[in-house]
Protein backbone atom coordinates (compact mmCIF):
# COMPACT_ATOMS: atom_id res chain seq x y z
CA UNK A 1 0.00 0.00 0.00
CA UNK A 2 2.82 2.32 0.99
CA UNK A 3 4.63 1.39 -2.22
CA UNK A 4 1.57 2.22 -4.35
CA UNK A 5 1.27 5.58 -2.59
CA UNK A 6 4.88 6.36 -3.39
CA UNK A 7 4.33 5.36 -7.01
CA UNK A 8 1.26 7.63 -7.23
CA UNK A 9 3.29 10.48 -5.73
CA UNK A 10 6.04 10.00 -8.32
CA UNK A 11 3.49 9.81 -11.17
CA UNK A 12 1.88 13.08 -10.08
CA UNK A 13 5.26 14.77 -9.75
CA UNK A 14 6.21 13.56 -13.23
CA UNK A 15 2.93 14.80 -14.71
CA UNK A 16 3.63 18.17 -13.09
CA UNK A 17 6.73 18.32 -15.31
CA UNK A 18 4.40 19.55 -18.08
CA UNK A 19 4.82 22.94 -16.41
CA UNK A 20 8.61 22.68 -16.71
CA UNK A 21 8.44 22.89 -20.50
CA UNK A 22 11.58 24.53 -21.83
CA UNK A 23 10.94 27.50 -24.12
CA UNK A 24 13.49 28.20 -26.81
CA UNK A 25 14.73 31.79 -26.90
CA UNK A 26 14.03 34.01 -29.92
CA UNK A 27 16.62 33.42 -32.63
CA UNK A 28 17.44 36.75 -34.36
CA UNK A 29 19.07 34.93 -37.30
CA UNK A 30 16.05 32.75 -38.02
CA UNK A 31 14.68 34.82 -40.91
CA UNK A 32 18.06 35.30 -42.63
CA UNK A 33 18.67 31.53 -42.44
CA UNK A 34 15.18 30.90 -43.79
CA UNK A 35 15.75 33.36 -46.62
CA UNK A 36 19.07 31.68 -47.53
CA UNK A 37 17.35 28.30 -47.57
CA UNK A 38 14.52 29.58 -49.74
CA UNK A 39 17.03 30.97 -52.25
CA UNK A 40 18.86 27.63 -52.29
CA UNK A 41 15.73 25.58 -52.94
CA UNK A 42 14.85 26.90 -56.42
CA UNK A 43 18.45 26.22 -57.57
CA UNK A 44 18.18 22.61 -56.39
CA UNK A 45 14.81 22.34 -58.09
CA UNK A 46 16.28 23.72 -61.32
CA UNK A 47 19.02 21.07 -61.30
CA UNK A 48 16.46 18.31 -60.71
CA UNK A 49 14.13 19.78 -63.33
CA UNK A 50 16.86 19.69 -65.99
CA UNK A 51 18.25 16.33 -64.94
CA UNK A 52 14.88 14.57 -64.79
CA UNK A 53 14.11 14.59 -68.56
CA UNK A 54 17.69 13.52 -69.35
CA UNK A 55 17.40 10.65 -66.88
CA UNK A 56 14.00 9.62 -68.24
CA UNK A 57 15.22 9.75 -71.85
CA UNK A 58 18.28 7.62 -71.06
CA UNK A 59 16.12 5.08 -69.21
CA UNK A 60 13.80 4.91 -72.22
CA UNK A 61 16.73 4.35 -74.62
CA UNK A 62 18.16 1.61 -72.37
CA UNK A 63 14.75 -0.06 -72.25
CA UNK A 64 14.35 0.05 -76.04
CA UNK A 65 17.85 -1.36 -76.63
CA UNK A 66 17.23 -4.14 -74.08
CA UNK A 67 13.87 -4.98 -75.65
CA UNK A 68 15.33 -5.08 -79.19
CA UNK A 69 18.26 -7.27 -78.17
CA UNK A 70 15.97 -9.57 -76.17
CA UNK A 71 13.45 -10.10 -78.98
CA UNK A 72 16.14 -10.58 -81.63
CA UNK A 73 17.84 -13.26 -79.48
CA UNK A 74 14.53 -15.10 -78.87
CA UNK A 75 13.94 -15.07 -82.64
CA UNK A 76 17.23 -16.96 -83.11
CA UNK A 77 16.30 -19.45 -80.40
CA UNK A 78 12.90 -20.13 -81.94
CA UNK A 79 14.55 -20.48 -85.35
CA UNK A 80 17.04 -23.03 -84.02
CA UNK A 81 14.47 -24.97 -82.05
CA UNK A 82 12.18 -25.20 -85.02
CA UNK A 83 14.98 -26.63 -87.13
CA UNK A 84 16.69 -28.86 -84.54
CA UNK A 85 15.52 -31.51 -82.16
CA UNK A 86 15.48 -30.10 -78.59
CA UNK A 87 17.26 -33.24 -77.27
CA UNK A 88 20.06 -32.58 -79.71
CA UNK A 89 20.40 -28.98 -78.61
CA UNK A 90 20.51 -30.05 -74.97
CA UNK A 91 23.06 -32.78 -75.69
CA UNK A 92 25.28 -30.47 -77.69
CA UNK A 93 25.14 -27.80 -74.97
CA UNK A 94 26.55 -30.29 -72.45
CA UNK A 95 28.80 -32.16 -74.89
CA UNK A 96 26.70 -35.27 -74.39
CA UNK A 97 26.73 -36.16 -78.04
CA UNK A 98 30.45 -37.02 -77.77
CA UNK A 99 31.78 -40.41 -76.75
CA UNK A 100 33.89 -40.94 -73.62
CA UNK A 101 37.01 -41.36 -75.74
CA UNK A 102 36.29 -38.04 -77.43
CA UNK A 103 36.09 -36.36 -74.08
CA UNK A 104 39.56 -37.55 -73.04
CA UNK A 105 40.97 -36.98 -76.53
CA UNK A 106 42.25 -40.54 -76.76
CA UNK A 107 42.86 -41.46 -80.32
CA UNK B 1 -5.54 41.32 -28.88
CA UNK B 2 -6.46 38.25 -30.87
CA UNK B 3 -8.81 40.25 -33.13
CA UNK B 4 -6.02 42.72 -33.84
CA UNK B 5 -3.72 39.84 -34.74
CA UNK B 6 -6.29 38.45 -37.20
CA UNK B 7 -6.65 41.84 -38.94
CA UNK B 8 -2.89 42.27 -39.18
CA UNK B 9 -2.48 38.74 -40.51
CA UNK B 10 -5.06 39.34 -43.22
CA UNK B 11 -3.24 42.47 -44.34
CA UNK B 12 0.03 40.57 -44.33
CA UNK B 13 -1.46 37.79 -46.46
CA UNK B 14 -2.55 40.30 -49.10
CA UNK B 15 0.91 41.91 -49.13
CA UNK B 16 2.73 38.55 -49.28
CA UNK B 17 0.52 37.51 -52.20
CA UNK B 18 1.63 40.70 -53.94
CA UNK B 19 5.25 39.56 -53.51
CA UNK B 20 6.18 41.80 -50.57
CA UNK B 21 9.22 40.21 -48.87
CA UNK B 22 9.03 42.61 -45.93
CA UNK B 23 5.49 41.44 -45.20
CA UNK B 24 6.72 37.84 -45.18
CA UNK B 25 9.53 38.82 -42.82
CA UNK B 26 6.95 40.40 -40.51
CA UNK B 27 4.79 37.27 -40.61
CA UNK B 28 7.81 35.08 -39.78
CA UNK B 29 8.91 37.38 -36.94
CA UNK B 30 5.40 37.33 -35.51
CA UNK B 31 4.91 33.53 -35.58
CA UNK B 32 8.52 32.35 -35.36
CA UNK B 33 8.65 31.68 -31.60
CA UNK B 34 5.32 29.85 -31.54
CA UNK B 35 6.27 27.67 -34.51
CA UNK B 36 9.80 26.88 -33.27
CA UNK B 37 8.52 26.03 -29.78
CA UNK B 38 5.65 23.90 -31.08
CA UNK B 39 8.09 21.91 -33.20
CA UNK B 40 10.45 21.69 -30.23
CA UNK B 41 7.74 20.25 -27.94
CA UNK B 42 7.27 17.40 -30.43
CA UNK B 43 10.87 16.89 -31.55
CA UNK B 44 12.80 17.72 -28.33
CA UNK B 45 15.88 18.84 -30.25
CA UNK B 46 16.66 22.53 -30.79
CA UNK B 47 18.47 22.26 -34.15
CA UNK B 48 15.90 19.88 -35.64
CA UNK B 49 13.05 22.05 -34.35
CA UNK B 50 14.49 25.16 -36.06
CA UNK B 51 15.04 23.19 -39.24
CA UNK B 52 11.45 21.94 -39.27
CA UNK B 53 10.20 25.45 -38.40
CA UNK B 54 11.97 26.74 -41.52
CA UNK B 55 10.19 24.08 -43.59
CA UNK B 56 6.91 25.25 -42.03
CA UNK B 57 7.48 28.84 -43.21
CA UNK B 58 8.57 27.69 -46.67
CA UNK B 59 5.26 25.84 -46.97
CA UNK B 60 3.40 28.85 -45.61
CA UNK B 61 5.04 31.04 -48.26
CA UNK B 62 4.37 28.57 -51.07
CA UNK B 63 0.74 27.90 -50.25
CA UNK B 64 -0.45 31.18 -48.74
CA UNK B 65 -2.28 32.02 -51.97
CA UNK B 66 -4.59 29.08 -51.31
CA UNK B 67 -5.19 30.01 -47.67
CA UNK B 68 -8.91 30.36 -46.86
CA UNK B 69 -9.45 33.58 -44.97
CA UNK B 70 -12.34 32.15 -42.95
CA UNK B 71 -9.77 30.23 -40.88
CA UNK B 72 -7.28 31.88 -38.52
CA UNK B 73 -3.78 32.16 -39.95
CA UNK B 74 -2.16 31.10 -36.65
CA UNK B 75 -4.31 27.93 -36.56
CA UNK B 76 -3.31 27.10 -40.14
CA UNK B 77 0.37 27.63 -39.30
CA UNK B 78 0.00 25.49 -36.14
CA UNK B 79 -1.48 22.71 -38.27
CA UNK B 80 1.44 22.83 -40.69
CA UNK B 81 3.89 22.88 -37.77
CA UNK B 82 2.28 19.83 -36.14
CA UNK B 83 2.19 17.87 -39.41
CA UNK B 84 5.79 18.74 -40.29
CA UNK B 85 6.97 17.79 -36.78
CA UNK B 86 5.19 14.43 -36.93
CA UNK B 87 6.61 13.81 -40.42
CA UNK B 88 10.08 14.55 -39.06
CA UNK B 89 9.60 12.09 -36.18
CA UNK B 90 8.32 9.44 -38.62
CA UNK B 91 11.31 9.89 -40.94
CA UNK B 92 13.69 9.70 -37.99
CA UNK B 93 12.06 6.50 -36.74
CA UNK B 94 12.27 5.01 -40.24
CA UNK B 95 15.98 5.87 -40.43
CA UNK B 96 16.52 4.35 -36.99
CA UNK B 97 14.73 1.15 -38.03
CA UNK B 98 16.79 0.98 -41.22
CA UNK B 99 19.99 1.41 -39.23
CA UNK B 100 18.86 -1.39 -36.93
CA UNK B 101 18.25 -3.61 -39.95
CA UNK B 102 21.65 -2.81 -41.37
CA UNK B 103 23.41 -3.70 -38.15
CA UNK B 104 21.04 -6.62 -37.50
CA UNK B 105 20.39 -5.23 -34.07
CA UNK B 106 16.92 -6.28 -33.05
CA UNK B 107 17.47 -5.76 -29.37
CA UNK B 108 15.80 -2.32 -29.37
CA UNK B 109 12.05 -2.46 -29.50
CA UNK B 110 9.54 0.41 -29.62
CA UNK B 111 7.11 -1.60 -27.55
CA UNK B 112 9.43 -1.49 -24.58
CA UNK B 113 7.88 0.75 -22.01
CA UNK B 114 10.87 2.70 -20.74
CA UNK B 115 14.58 2.56 -21.16
CA UNK B 116 15.31 6.13 -20.16
CA UNK B 117 16.70 7.30 -17.92
CA UNK B 118 18.41 4.71 -15.75
CA UNK B 119 18.39 5.95 -12.21
CA UNK B 120 21.36 5.23 -10.01
CA UNK B 121 19.23 5.31 -6.93
CA UNK B 122 15.49 4.86 -7.39
CA UNK B 123 14.92 5.89 -3.79
CA UNK B 124 16.26 9.39 -4.23
CA UNK B 125 14.20 12.26 -5.47
CA UNK B 126 14.11 12.56 -9.21
CA UNK B 127 15.63 15.63 -10.73
CA UNK B 128 13.33 17.88 -12.74
CA UNK B 129 15.20 17.25 -15.99
CA UNK B 130 14.95 13.50 -15.48
CA UNK B 131 11.25 13.77 -14.81
CA UNK B 132 10.87 15.83 -17.96
CA UNK B 133 12.71 13.15 -19.97
CA UNK B 134 10.48 10.41 -18.57
CA UNK B 135 7.37 12.44 -19.34
CA UNK B 136 8.51 13.30 -22.89
CA UNK B 137 9.27 9.66 -23.55
CA UNK B 138 5.83 8.62 -22.28
CA UNK B 139 4.11 11.31 -24.38
CA UNK B 140 6.01 10.09 -27.46
CA UNK B 141 4.58 6.61 -26.96
CA UNK B 142 0.98 7.87 -27.18
CA UNK B 143 -1.14 7.43 -30.32
CA UNK B 144 -0.75 10.32 -32.81
CA UNK B 145 -3.88 12.36 -32.04
CA UNK B 146 -3.55 11.92 -28.29
CA UNK B 147 0.04 13.11 -28.52
CA UNK B 148 -0.96 16.20 -30.54
CA UNK B 149 -3.84 17.06 -28.20
CA UNK B 150 -1.90 16.69 -24.96
CA UNK B 151 1.18 18.50 -26.34
CA UNK B 152 -0.80 21.49 -27.61
CA UNK B 153 -2.89 21.60 -24.45
CA UNK B 154 -0.18 21.16 -21.82
CA UNK B 155 2.89 22.71 -23.46
CA UNK B 156 1.40 25.30 -25.79
CA UNK B 157 -1.53 26.01 -23.44
CA UNK B 158 -3.99 26.09 -26.35
CA UNK B 159 -7.69 25.88 -25.62
CA UNK B 160 -9.66 22.77 -26.58
CA UNK B 161 -11.45 24.86 -29.21
CA UNK B 162 -8.14 25.87 -30.85
CA UNK B 163 -6.90 22.26 -30.75
CA UNK B 164 -10.21 21.13 -32.30
CA UNK B 165 -9.67 23.56 -35.21
CA UNK B 166 -6.09 22.38 -35.71
CA UNK B 167 -7.11 18.72 -35.64
CA UNK B 168 -10.23 19.47 -37.68
CA UNK B 169 -12.48 17.83 -35.10
CA UNK B 170 -15.02 18.72 -32.40
CA UNK B 171 -14.26 20.13 -28.95
CA UNK B 172 -15.78 17.06 -27.29
CA UNK B 173 -13.49 14.82 -29.37
CA UNK B 174 -10.49 16.84 -28.16
CA UNK B 175 -11.68 16.52 -24.55
CA UNK B 176 -11.93 12.75 -25.02
CA UNK B 177 -8.46 12.65 -26.62
CA UNK B 178 -6.90 14.56 -23.72
CA UNK B 179 -8.68 12.36 -21.18
CA UNK B 180 -7.45 9.19 -22.91
CA UNK B 181 -3.94 10.64 -23.19
CA UNK B 182 -3.86 11.34 -19.43
CA UNK B 183 -5.12 7.84 -18.63
CA UNK B 184 -2.53 6.26 -20.92
CA UNK B 185 0.25 8.42 -19.49
CA UNK B 186 -0.76 7.39 -15.98
CA UNK B 187 -0.65 3.70 -16.96
CA UNK B 188 2.75 4.03 -18.64
CA UNK B 189 4.25 5.95 -15.73
CA UNK B 190 2.78 3.47 -13.27
CA UNK B 191 4.46 0.61 -15.14
CA UNK B 192 7.75 2.53 -15.11
CA UNK B 193 7.72 3.38 -11.39
CA UNK B 194 6.61 -0.13 -10.45
CA UNK B 195 9.90 -1.32 -11.90
CA UNK B 196 11.81 1.38 -10.03
CA UNK B 197 10.41 0.75 -6.53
Amino acid sequence: MDRQKRIEKEINKTLDAFDLAEKLPHNPYFFSRLQARMEEKPKEKMVFATLRPVLLASLLVINIITAISYFSSTDIVTQITSEQDPYEIFASDFNLNQTQTDLFNIE
Amino acid sequence: MLILLVIDDNELIVQINEGDTEAFRELVEKHQDIVVNTCFQFIHNKEDAEDVAQEVFIEVYQSIAGFRKDAKLSTWIYRIAVNKSLDHIRKKKRKKRFAQLVFLDSSEDDSEVFKVPALDNPQKELEDSERKKILDYAVNQLPKNQKIAITLSKYEKLSNKEIATILDTSVSAVEALIHRAKTNLHKKLNRYFEKQF
